[in-house]
């Protein structure tokens, strides 16, 4: 009686922040738009990382456990368009576990600290990539050959984060404020 | 009074002047007829236009048929001027090699942390890892991954990409090693004379028979004492930050 009823038990978890599903399509489509299209835009070598900002700020709202089951699909799409073996699944997983657990001690509102938020994910992602690259084979010190590209990545991917939370914050209203505030 | 105007115009007549007061006539019935005539003109334009509303409405309607059929064949020949280098490069790595495999890029390293593209041919095409792939200025790189449909390229530029290479004015061998933007030749002999702007292709390799160009000297990295090789920087001849066409070489090729 007890097992059998144990098997219908469901697991009840509150949950804030973005729903899944609509932030994993739009995860995939900035995927998509990252391999097609952003590297055509590329600024000194680097291009912004949509997919970083994504899982950050999914990560940043949702907690670190949902934040890595985004961050875990998205980087495996990463991995097929760049044909590298893991290291950006690893990598996103990490940073988006890592920003989860930050995200309790931080306001996860306004733009500014989101979107620095951003731009280290970008530095501390590329670093665990090399470094996974480096435990596949690929000769030591790419990290560091790369630290310039980074951190012009690093920044443009703040920039750009910084530019949508403000379009946002201007277009979408946030349900979770009204509720708590108790406006109708 | 009228006597003497007569008299005072007659005088200036028989003088052959222009007498003040005829001046000063002309130059007021000069504007009352620009003024009149502006007038009339207007009223005369009014009417015409009046009159030929009609037929200015379907005049234009048909110019502005006009104006954007002209504006679309605009637009369609200025995307075709946009696309011929790119079909000129297609067109001469097909001529350099007629049995190459045509294919486009569809894809670009989402973080271009490594220099890879992804073309739409693959293994149901013939394709095969460590095939070469050029375009019509140079080599572009080799394959290092084939899926049935599509395939990876590894650019020349990639820090993980090292081509036998040839200088080609003194026949010096070299390893042509990407450095992210542009290829670093490694392991030049100390006494190959170098020069800015040599011409340097491929030596006979698995991705690539020997002489095709990867791209010409820019630089030459001062030796230190004691070295017993030197190193150059190579601008690749392809552009390979706009790669958009390339064509894959198969070893048997």
């Amino acid at each position: 009686m007890s097992s059998f009823y144990r098997r219908k038990y469901r697991s009840i978890e509150i949950t804030v922040g973005p729903a899944y599903w609509p932030a994993f399509g739009w995860t995939t489509l900035l995927a998509f738009l990252q391999t097609v299209l952003v590297p055509l835009l590329a600024f000194r070598g680097a291009v912004p990382s949509l997919v970083t900002i994504a899982v950050v700020l999914y990560a940043s709202r949702a907690g670190a456990r949902r934040g890595a089951l985004l961050a875990l699909p998205a980087g495996m799409l990463e991995d097929v368009f760049a044909g590298t073996g893991g290291g950006w699944t690893i990598s996103s997983t990490i940073v988006a576990l890592l920003v989860g657990m930050f995200s309790r001690r931080m306001f996860a509102d306004g733009a500014f600290v989101p979107a620095v938020l951003c731009g280290l994910a970008v530095l501390i992602r590329d670093l665990m990539f090399w470094s996974i690259m480096r435990i596949e084979g690929f000769p030591a010190g790419f990290a560091v050959a790369h630290l310039h590209t980074s951190l012009w990545r690093a920044l443009l991917t703040a920039l750009v984060a910084y530019g949508w939370l403000v379009v946002r914050g201007r277009l979408v209203t946030d349900k979770t404020t009204i509720e708590r505030y108790g406006y109708t | 009074m009228a006597a003497l105007v007569a008299l005072l115009q007659l005088d200036f007549a028989r003088a052959g002047r222009t007498s003040p007061l005829t001046a000063t006539v002309t130059a007021v019935s000069t504007y009352l007829q620009l003024a009149a005539s502006a007038v009339v003109n207007g009223v005369r334009g009014g009417f015409a236009t009046v009159v030929r509303t009609p037929g200015l409405a379907s005049d234009n309607g048909r110019l502005r048929g006009e104006n954007a059929a002209l504006r679309a064949q605009n637009d369609e020949l200025r995307e075709r001027l946009a696309r011929v280098p790119a079909a000129n490069d297609l067109a001469a790595a097909k001529l350099a090699h007629p049995d190459g495999i045509e294919a486009t890029v569809i894809g670009y390293d989402p973080e271009a942390s490594m220099r890879i593209v992804t073309i739409d041919r693959g293994a149901k095409d013939g394709v095969r890892r460590d095939d070469g792939v050029v375009t019509g200025a140079g080599v572009a790189g080799r394959i290092i991954e084939v899926a049935p449909l599509s395939s990876k390229v590894l650019l020349v530029t990639d820090a993980t990409s090292k081509l036998p290479a040839v200088v080609q004015h003194g026949r010096w061998w070299a390893i042509a090693v990407g450095t992210s933007t542009r290829v670093k030749l490694q392991y030049v002999s100390q006494d190959a004379k170098l020069r800015v702007g040599d011409r340097v292709v491929t030596g006979e390799g698995r991705s690539f028979h020997a002489g095709v160009l990867i791209g010409r000297i820019k630089q030459i990295e001062p030796v230190s004492a004691g070295a017993l090789d030197q190193t150059a920087i190579v601008q690749p001849a392809a552009d390979l930050s706009a790669l958009s066409h390339v064509v894959v070489l198969s070893q048997k090729i």
